[in-house]
C-alpha cells in the first residue's frame, strides 16, 4: 500500500534528524520554565504598576512624571496615557479629523470605519488587503481629552518602550488579535492572527497602530507618517 | 559472561560501536548490552503505538532479535536510530495484529491516517526506490523550520501522542494539528515537484 510506503520512508529518514527531534523533545521543558517565569514576572509586574497607579491618583505625583504611564483599570483592561497634563486642554486642542495618515502598505487600501456612535474624538482606519487575503492593519485617533487608552486584558505578553517621532511610545510584536474560537472556526493558521501593536502620543493625540500579518517594520512606518 | 573489557563512558555504559561490533562478532552479551543501554528508547517508541506495557516489552524482546538478525550485514553507524527504526517497523506490524483482534488505539489510527494523506491525491512513481524516497523526505524536512520539523517527526516517527507534543511545546491542540496538517500539505507538494508522486 502506498501509505505503507510513505511510513517506511519517513521511518528511515537521515538518523540526525530523528536525534534532533528527540533532543528537542527534551528542550522544551526549559521553554515551559520560561514561560512560567515570564507569566510571574508579568503578574509581578500588574501589581508594580497597580501599585503605581494608585500612587498617580495623587496630583503631585502625577505632575511629576514625565512621558507615559502604562497600567490597569477596575476592568482590568490595559491603560495607556501619554503627557500627562493637570491642565487638560490647550487653547487649541487637536482635532482628530486633522491627523493624516501619510503611508499605507502596498496592497493595502485605507478606509475609514469610525462608527457613527463614536465620539468626533475617535477615529478609525482600517488597511485592508486587496486580494483577499487575511492582512490586517488598523490606526486609531484618539484625543486624550476624552479618552484613556484601552486595550482589553490578555492579549498583551509585555510592552516594550520605544519612541515614534521623538514620542514616547510602546510596542509589542506579540499580540493575539482573536480568540481560540475563531482560529479555529476560520481554519486558518493560529500563527496569522498574532501581529504587532504600537502606541504613541503628545497628550493630546494619542495613536495607536495595530495589525497581523503584517510585520512590525510595516506597522511602526505606518506609525511613524501619522501627522498632525 | 564475555571478558571482553568493555570501554564505558562516564555513564557507565558501553560505547555503540563496542556493541556494534559485539553483534558482528555474534557475542551473545550485545543482546543485554543494547537493551541496558536503548531498552527504555525502544520500550517509549513502542508504548506509543501500543499502550499496552506488556506488548511494548514483547516488542522490545522482538527488536533485539531482529537486532541479533540482522547485524551483519547491518553495521549500523547510530544504533540509537537503527533499534528505533526496527522499533517503529515491529510496533506496527504487531498492532496491526492487535487491531485485527479489535484492540484498536485511536490515536495510532489518526497517525497513520495522517501519513496516509500526504499521498492521498495520487500515486507513487512505479520506478520509485523507498530509500530515494527517504532521501528527499530527509532533504524537505531539513529545509522547513525547525519547530515543525521536530513536531513533524515526534509524531510520525516517534509516534508521540498529540497531547504530549501540546505539552511539551506549550501550543494550543489546534495549532499542533494545523502545523502538521500545513507541513503534510507541502511535503505532499514537493514530492509532486519532483515527481514522487503523480
Amino acid at each position: 500500500m502506498k501509505e505503507d510506503i510513505i511510513r517506511r520512508a519517513i521511518g528511515d529518514i537521515d538518523d540526525d534528524l530523528i536525534e534532533g527531534a528527540k533532543e528537542a523533545s527534551a528542550a522544551p521543558r526549559k521553554k515551559r520554565k520560561t514561560v512560567v517565569l515570564k507569566r510571574v514576572a508579568v503578574a509581578a509586574l500588574a501589581v508594580v504598576l497597580a501599585t503605581f497607579g494608585l500612587l498617580m491618583l495623587n496630583a503631585n505625583v502625577r505632575a511629576a512624571v514625565l512621558g507615559v504611564f502604562i497600567g490597569t483599570d477596575s476592568e482590568g483592561n490595559t491603560v495607556v496615557r501619554f503627557g500627562e497634563n493637570e491642565e487638560s486642554g490647550t487653547t487649541d486642542p487637536v482635532d482628530v479629523n486633522d491627523v493624516m495618515i501619510g503611508y499605507v502598505p502596498e496592497g493595502l487600501t485605507a478606509e475609514e470605519i469610525t462608527g457613527e456612535d463614536m465620539l468626533n474624538d475617535y477615529r478609525i482606519i482600517g488597511m485592508k488587503s486587496n486580494d483577499g487575503k487575511y492582512t490586517y492593519a488598523e490606526v486609531r485617533i484618539m484625543s486624550e481629552r476624552v479618552f484613556d487608552t484601552k486595550f482589553s486584558p490578555g492579549s498583551f505578553d509585555y510592552f516594550s518602550p520605544t519612541t515614534v517621532n521623538g514620542m514616547d511610545a510602546f510596542y509589542t510584536d506579540d499580540m493575539d488579535f482573536i480568540g481560540e474560537e475563531y482560529i479555529a472556526s476560520s481554519g486558518m493558521d493560529p500563527d496569522f492572527f498574532r501581529g504587532g501593536l504600537i502606541i504613541f502620543g503628545d497628550g493630546e493625540i494619542i495613536i495607536s497602530v495595530s495589525g497581523y500579518n503584517i510585520s512590525m517594520d510595516e506597522i511602526i512606518r505606518i506609525a511613524e507618517n501619522v501627522t498632525w | 559472561m564475555s571478558e571482553r573489557p568493555f570501554n564505558r563512558n562516564r555513564r557507565g555504559n558501553v560505547d555503540d560501536r563496542v556493541i556494534v561490533q559485539m553483534f558482528l562478532d555474534r557475542d551473545e552479551d550485545a543482546i543485554a548490552e543494547a537493551k541496558r543501554r536503548y531498552g527504555d528508547y525502544i520500550t517509549y517508541i513502542a508504548c506509543n503505538v501500543l499502550h499496552d506495557r506488556q506488548d511494548a516489552e514483547e516488542c522490545l524482546n522482538d527488536v533485539l532479535y531482529a537486532a541479533w538478525g540482522s547485524i551483519p550485514p547491518q553495521e549500523p553507524k547510530n544504533l540509537r536510530t537503527y533499534l528505533g527504526k526496527l522499533t517503529r517497523e515491529t510496533a506496527i506490524d504487531r498492532w496491526r495484529k492487535n487491531t485485527r483482534k479489535k484492540r484498536i488505539r485511536s490515536d495510532v489510527v489518526m497517525s497513520l491516517d495522517e501519513i496516509g494523506e500526504i499521498v492521498a491525491g495520487g500515486d507513487l512513481d512505479a520506478q520509485l526506490e523507498e530509500a530515494e524516497l527517504s532521501r528527499e523526505i530527509s532533504r524537505y524536512l531539513r529545509s522547513i523550520d525547525e519547530t515543525k520539523r521536530d513536531v513533524f517527526i515526534q509524531r510520525y516517527w516517534y509516534y508521540d501522542p498529540i497531547k504530549n507534543i501540546c505539552a511539551r511545546y506549550g501550543f494550543g491542540k489546534s495549532k499542533v494539528l494545523m502545523m502538521l496538517k500545513r507541513t503534510r500539505e507541502d511535503l505532499a507538494e514537493y514530492l509532486k515537484e519532483r515527481g514522487f508522486i503523480e
